[in-house]
């Protein structure tokens, strides 16, 4: 553990040995611009260590430092109301309650900032990885056991923020999270036709799920078993047109695709599976330390800079662009033997095969839900990118590798957390998704031919 | 190049349309349609089956050759009855109760035809006893179950137990597959056999038709 002095204002952070500054100030509210995704390329997120001019971005902690923010940047506001801030009676808590991480935040609604924020494992992963296996868990073993340990770790995250006295907390997560939250076994999910117990707005007291303090709990409705709640959130912090599309796509395991104007929205879901994740890839692992993330002709990046230990999304869509770009693999993804980064890190044949399905799932359900609204990208404005790793993504290479549409190049807009984005415009009495739900079709893949033809189509890079 | 080599090759490179005119050409020189369905097409296709097996080829390619193959097949139909060829035997074969995903139980029935197997295919979301019925419909002496959720591979079990009940566990074996699938799974449902992928599926029925 390092300490890094911030300057500004004489505040001490702490970062794990090897951390990347630009994380570590992330998440402390401290988040500089970097338009270019972290890559290093634009140096808008500069600031001072020890000193000397470095970018926050590239920089990794590997000893105490102390740091100066550019003067532009407004520290006040972002540490307001920060540790010895009182929680006061116009504040509530946002909760989004992921399948892998949990997030929960504290909100003023004085001033529609986040005063503090902590992230944590959902616990839950200790039972079973993906949504569909803790499913499986709840149908076999009941859901007690995994609804008790994720409101464990929620009250010991209220207990962290010292905030068990705010009126509400709001929660958004996908359908099964929220099952599982609320104490309702989602074993009927677990079946085509995937029905939920529950899809609309629920509302109770924070006690009778055993929720400390006394707040009323307010989660919001999902659509359907696999678009849930998170999307919404989602959603509700983005642009609407009355006439033109916009799309929101979730590269996540289950990999959402939204199109939506005011007037009507389509969704579904494309379950690309876990290989972004660094599931099933024979190298791969999530973006943590030692990870490959980006990648090119000459060299490659590590997160913390080490020693590469495996390879993470960012890091494998930019190596298999390289590698149909240098022809050491053709259109179909073949590719005669592993492609071999360092001497323990590589690309196989296998790999490339999980990774044609994953993309193909998630442009072709771009492509079906585009289809089914009968318009054309001309008629598309945004295409909004959520998920883990999508600000850090070349978004050149993810286009050559038809992981999005060709179509939508020049108009693709990387997102963070945009459930929580979400969920601070909903905490402040801004609904702007409501109206959209309205006229909402869940369109399902399995049953669309059109999806089948593209799915192997798009198979080919 | 033999018109069956040439055959073949236009299988293993899916070109349906040539597919079909070399198959016409080789009848009119007078090839037996018993010939030209197990050197020509089934050939052609055990081979896109083997580089599949070994990652040379993927799942579109698989599928435009076996299009190409089916059309062939279509031609040579007449001709194999009127020969008195016999397929090599029948399997039914479906996507289990819950489970809409169809994609890698397709690929299994065409390397299944790939190698002269006539499949029954129940579609997907099918029940117990629409396997139990189609079994005893059609006499197949293999049955095939997909799964490819986590939630839907125990139903594997209920259909083989099914089978047990309707007397009919004896007269067939059942193959299981399915990306959350494996071997001691499979032994465990007490099915006779998982594979991995759709080329060893047809190795692994056609021994069975063997012996
Ligand atoms: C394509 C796909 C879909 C398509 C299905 C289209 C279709 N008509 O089949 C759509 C988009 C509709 C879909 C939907 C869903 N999917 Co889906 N889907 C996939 C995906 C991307 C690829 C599956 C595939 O086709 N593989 C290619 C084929 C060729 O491989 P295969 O099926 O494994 O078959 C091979 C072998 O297993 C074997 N084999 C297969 N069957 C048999 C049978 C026998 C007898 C034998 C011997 C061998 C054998 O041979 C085949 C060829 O070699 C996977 C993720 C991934 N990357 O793998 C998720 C995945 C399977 N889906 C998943 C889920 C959960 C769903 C949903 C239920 C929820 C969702 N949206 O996420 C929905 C609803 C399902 C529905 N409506 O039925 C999960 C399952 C997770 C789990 N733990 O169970 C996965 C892993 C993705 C994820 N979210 O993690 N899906």
């Amino acid at each position: 553990m390092h300490k890094i002095s911030v300057k500004n204002d004489n505040r001490i952070l702490y970062a794990e040995d090897g951390e990347l500054l630009g994380e570590v100030l992330i998440k402390n509210n401290l988040k500089l611009d970097h338009p270019c995704g972290g890559r290093g390329t634009c140096g808008k997120c500069t600031l001072k260590v020890n000193g000397k001019e470095e970018l926050s971005c590239q920089y990794v902690v590997k000893s105490d430092i102390e740091i100066k923010l550019p003067d532009s940047f407004d520290i006040q506001t972002a540490f307001a109301g920060e540790e010895g801030g009182r929680v006061t009676e116009n504040m509530c808590l946002l909760f989004d309650a992921g399948t892998t991480t949990l997030v929960l935040a504290l909100f003023s609604l004085d001033d529609g900032k986040i005063v503090r924020s902590i992230t944590r494992n959902n616990p839950q992963r200790a039972f079973a990885a993906d949504v569909m296996s803790r499913i499986d868990y709840a149908a076999k073993n009941g859901a007690e056991k995994l609804t008790e340990v994720i409101i464990n770790e929620l009250n010991s995250m209220i207990e962290e923020l010292n905030c068990d006295n705010v009126p509400t907390l709001f929660v958004a997560g996908n359908t099964t999270m929220l099952h599982l939250l609320f104490g309702v076994n989602p074993s009927s999910m677990g079946q085509a036709p995937y029905t939920p117990v529950f899809i609309d707005k629920r509302e109770c007291r924070a006690e009778s799920l055993g929720i400390k303090g006394s707040c009323s709990v307010v989660a919001l409705r999902g659509i359907s078993a696999f678009v849930g709640a998170d999307i919404v959130a989602g959603l509700n912090c983005l642009e609407a047109d009355e006439e033109r599309y916009n799309i929101l796509v979730d590269l996540g395991t289950n990999a959402e695709v939204v199109l939506y104007s005011k007037n009507k929205l389509y969704c579904t879901a494309a379950a690309a599976g876990p290989c972004f994740e660094g599931v099933n890839i024979s190298c791969g692992m999530s973006a943590t330390k030692g990870a490959i993330y980006s990648c090119t002709e000459n060299t490659f990046l590590t997160i913390g800079g080490g020693e590469a230990k495996g390879i993470c999304a960012t890091g494998l869509i930019d190596v298999i662009a390289l590698m149909l770009e240098g022809e050491y693999m053709d259109e179909t993804g073949f590719l005669e033997e592993s492609f071999e980064i360092t001497d323990n890190v590589k690309v196989t044949g296998e790999d490339v095969r999980q990774f044609q399905l994953a993309k193909s799932a998630i442009c072709s359900a771009i492509y079906a839900l585009v289809k089914k609204a009968a318009t054309s990208f001309e008629c598309v404005d945004k295409v909004y990118v959520s998920g883990g790793f999508s600000s850090k993504m070349n978004v050149g290479n993810a286009l050559r590798l038809g992981l999005l549409p060709m179509e939508a190049k020049g108009k693709i807009y990387p997102l963070d957390n945009s459930c929580l984005k979400g969920l601070c415009e909903y905490a402040q009495g801004r609904n702007s998704v409501e109206p959209l739900l309205v006229n909402a079709e869940y369109v399902d893949l399995a049953k669309d031919s059109y999806f089948g033809e593209q799915f192997i189509e798009n198979m080919m890079f | 190049m033999s018109v069956l080599v040439e055959i073949s090759e236009f299988v293993q490179k899916g070109r349906a349309k040539n597919v079909k005119e070399c198959v016409a050409k080789a009848l009119e020189e007078g090839v037996s349609a018993k010939d030209i369905l197990n050197e020509a097409l089934i050939a052609g296709m055990m081979i896109i089956g083997e580089k599949f097996k070994n990652n040379e080829v993927y799942v579109p390619e698989v599928l435009i050759s076996a299009r190409a193959m089916n059309q062939g097949v279509n031609i040579i139909k007449p001709y194999l009855t009127k020969e008195g060829v016999e397929p090599v035997g029948k399997a039914v074969i479906c996507t289990v109760k819950g489970d809409l995903h169809d994609i890698g139980k397709n690929l299994v029935k065409m390397m299944l035809e790939g190698v002269g197997i006539e499949c029954v295919d129940l579609g997907v979301d099918v029940s117990s006893e629409q396997v139990v019925e189609a079994v005893k419909e059609s006499g197949a002496k293999i049955v095939g179950l997909s799964s490819l959720l986590t939630t839907t591979m125990d139903y594997q079990k209920e259909i083989i137990d099914a089978l047990s009940v309707a007397g009919l566990r004896d007269k067939v074996k059942v193959m299981v597959g399915g990306a959350p699938l494996n071997a001691e799974f499979a032994e465990s449902i007490g099915a006779d056999c998982y594979t991995k992928d759709a080329a060893e599926a047809a190795e692994a029925a056609l021994g069975f038709f063997k012996e």
